[in-house]
C-alpha cells in the first residue's frame, strides 16, 4: 500500500509532524489560550497584550454533542460523508472548543467523559494527501485517569 | 421620539419577488401609515442582506431610494448577521437623537437561500476566520451550535426532549392566528418529535426555517409628529451591544469560547436589553410583551432567563404551565421566529412592527390586552445584539 501524507485541513490550526496537538496562543500576561491563534489577548481587563504560540487539546471533558445529521454547505467537504458528531469539549480551564468527534457511535459519549485529541480524515486532495482535521474520541479508561491528574 | 409609521410584508418564499420589491412595498406603506411624504424623509437606514439585492454592495439602502425617488436623502446600510434589523433601527434612533433628522425610515428586506445558511460570498479564507473555520474543520450547521446549547441544558437542567417539543407547540399557537406569519399551524409534541432530527437533539420542527420578508417603521422626532395625526409609539430605549470576554454560550460561528463561571451567556443581546431598559427608565416587572428571537426550541427556554425575565432553570415549569410568559410578560405573542420562518435582517424590523401594533392596540387576535410597554431582543452573527423599547402613547 503506498504511503499517503497527512495534511491539515488549514495551516496553522493543528500540528500533525508528532503527537496532534491543537496550535493555539497563549497570553503571556493572564495564561488566557485562544484558538485559532491570534495576535493578542481579547480579555479587555487583561493589563497585557503579548502572545505566544502553544499547543493545547490533547485530552479534556465532554460537555455536550450533537449529530450533524445533514450535509452541511460548501466550503465543508468530507468524502463519503455520513451523519457525524460533533462535540463541545472543556480542554483547559476555561477554554471549551468544538469539534468532529472521531467515533459516529452515540452510546460511547458521556457527559463530562474524558476525551482524547485525535485526527479524522475529511478527503484526498488533488495531489492524493489525505486532508485531516482535529477531532476528540472517547478517552481509555488510563487516559481517563490521566486527564484527571492533570487537571 | 415616536414610530409614527410601520409595515410588514407577509412571511413566506416569494420566488416571484426580489428584494428590492420586497423594500419597496413596505417602504411606502410605511409612510403612508405614518402619513409622511417622501420628501420629508431625511434618511434611509437598510439592515444590510449578504444574500440578494443591494447591488452586490450591501447597499440596500441605496437601490432603495434609487427605485422609489432620487430625493437626495441620506442612505446608510448597516451589518449585524440577524441583528441588522435590530441595529437599523438603533441607528435610525440615533439619527433623530441627535437633531439631524426629523424623519427617518429603518428597512429590513430579505429572500434567504435555501437550506442551512451557508457561508456568504466574498468573504477570505483565512485561519483568522472562524466563520470559514467552523465549516472547514467541523462542518457545523448553525443548528449544530443550538443543538450543543440544547444538550447541555439537558444535562444542566434536566429539560427533556419532551419539554422542547411543547415549548414548539406552545410558540406555534401563538402564531396560529398571525396574518403575517408563514406556519400557520399547531403540531403537537408528538408530530414536533416525530419530525426529521437535523442536529440531535433538535428535529425540524424545533428549527426555524428561513423565509422571504420584509419590513419598515417610519420615526420621527417629537417635533415633526405633532404635526401627524396618527396614532404615536414612543421609542423608549434602542440599545446595541456586543458580546463580552467571559461568555458561557457557544457562539456561533466560533469554534472556541473562553468560558468563565461569572461570564454572562448571550451576552451581546442581555446588554442590549439591560441598556435598553437603562436607556427607558424602565424595569423588566413593567414590560408587558418580549419580542425574543426563538431561533429553536432551546431559544424558547433558555431566553427568557437569559436575558434576565425568568430565573435560571424556572422556563422548564413555564412550559410545563403551558404558557410562554413569567405572569408579568408575555412572550412572543406573534409566534415568533419559528412561526415566521426567518428571514435574517427582516427579522428585528418585524418585532419592531409586531409590537407597534400591540401598543396601538390593533394587533387583532395577537393582541396583548392593555399592552403599554414591550421590548424586542435579536441577535447577530459576530456577537451583535439588539434591543429596542417601546412605549405607548396617552
Amino acid at each position: 500500500m503506498p504511503f499517503r501524507k497527512s495534511v491539515p485541513v488549514i495551516e496553522g490550526l493543528l500540528d500533525i509532524a508528532g503527537e496532534v496537538g491543537l496550535l493555539a496562543s497563549v497570553c503571556i500576561t493572564c495564561d488566557t489560550i485562544y484558538l485559532p491563534q491570534t495576535s493578542r489577548c481579547h480579555d479587555p481587563l487583561c493589563l497585557g497584550v503579548e502572545v505566544e504560540t502553544c499547543l493545547v487539546g490533547r485530552t479534556g471533558v465532554l460537555l455536550s454533542w450533537t449529530r450533524q445529521v445533514y450535509q452541511p454547505p460548501a466550503p465543508f467537504r468530507m468524502d463519503n460523508w455520513s451523519p457525524h458528531l460533533i462535540g463541545l469539549i472543556e480542554i483547559e480551564s476555561g477554554l471549551q472548543v468544538m469539534g468532529m468527534l472521531a467515533t459516529d457511535d452515540e452510546a460511547a459519549l458521556a457527559y463530562l467523559g474524558a476525551m482524547v485529541l485525535t485526527t479524522r480524515s475529511l478527503y484526498l486532495n488533488d495531489d492524493g494527501d489525505d486532508v485531516v482535521t482535529y477531532a476528540f474520541a472517547p478517552a481509555p479508561a488510563s487516559a481517563s485517569a490521566l486527564h484527571g491528574a492533570a487537571l | 421620539m415616536y414610530v409614527a409609521g410601520a409595515a410588514a410584508h407577509e412571511w413566506a418564499r416569494w420566488p416571484d419577488k426580489s428584494s428590492l420589491d420586497m423594500a419597496e412595498d413596505v417602504f411606502t406603506r410605511a409612510l403612508e401609515d405614518a402619513g409622511v411624504p417622501l420628501a420629508d424623509v431625511g434618511a434611509v437606514v437598510s439592515a444590510s442582506s449578504r444574500f440578494e439585492g443591494g447591488l452586490g454592495w450591501g447597499l440596500h439602502a441605496n437601490e432603495l431610494l434609487q427605485q422609489v425617488g432620487e430625493t437626495g436623502a441620506t442612505a446608510i446600510n448597516v451589518g449585524g448577521g440577524c441583528a441588522a434589523g435590530g441595529i437599523a433601527i438603533g441607528t435610525a434612533a440615533a439619527l433623530i437623537a441627535s437633531g439631524q433628522y426629523d424623519v427617518v425610515v429603518a428597512v429590513g428586506a430579505e429572500k434567504m437561500p435555501m437550506g442551512f445558511i451557508p457561508r456568504p460570498p466574498g468573504a477570505a479564507d483565512s485561519l483568522s476566520d472562524t466563520d470559514f473555520l467552523r465549516w472547514i474543520a467541523i462542518g457545523a450547521s448553525n443548528p449544530a451550535y443550538w443543538a450543543l446549547e440544547a444538550r447541555r441544558r439537558m444535562h444542566e437542567y434536566s429539560t427533556t426532549e419532551e419539554r422542547f417539543a411543547q415549548a414548539v407547540t406552545l410558540m406555534r399557537r401563538n402564531g396560529v392566528e398571525n396574518p403575517r406569519a408563514r406556519f400557520r399551524s399547531e403540531p403537537t409534541p408528538d408530530e414536533v418529535l416525530g419530525s426529521k432530527m437535523v442536529t440531535d437533539p433538535l428535529r425540524l420542527l424545533e428549527i426555524c426555517a428561513v423565509s422571504d420578508g420584509a419590513a419598515a417603521v417610519v420615526l420621527v422626532s417629537a417635533a415633526y409628529a405633532r404635526h401627524l395625526n396618527v396614532p404615536l409609539v414612543e421609542v423608549a430605549g434602542a440599545a446595541m451591544t456586543t458580546g463580552t470576554f467571559g461568555d458561557r454560550s457557544v457562539r456561533i460561528p466560533t469554534i472556541s469560547q473562553n468560558s468563565r463561571p461569572n461570564g454572562t451567556p448571550t451576552s451581546e443581546v442581555r446588554g442590549a436589553v439591560d441598556r435598553a431598559l437603562s436607556l427607558a427608565g424602565v424595569d423588566r416587572a413593567d414590560v408587558d410583551i418580549l419580542e425574543f428571537a426563538d431561533n429553536s426550541a432551546w431559544h424558547i427556554l433558555a431566553w427568557p432567563e437569559q436575558l434576565g425575565y425568568l430565573a435560571p432553570g424556572e422556563a422548564d415549569a413555564m412550559i410545563e404551565a403551558g404558557i410562554l410568559g413569567n405572569g408579568r410578560t408575555v412572550f412572543n405573542p406573534s409566534g415568533g421566529f419559528l412561526s415566521y420562518g426567518e428571514a435574517t435582517t427582516a427579522q428585528g424590523v418585524l418585532q419592531v412592527c409586531d409590537l407597534v401594533w400591540q401598543l396601538r392596540g390593533t394587533a387583532g387576535p395577537l393582541q396583548v390586552e392593555g399592552a403599554r410597554l414591550a421590548q424586542t431582543a435579536v441577535l447577530g452573527l459576530g456577537s451583535n445584539g439588539a434591543s429596542i423599547v417601546l412605549r405607548s402613547v396617552d
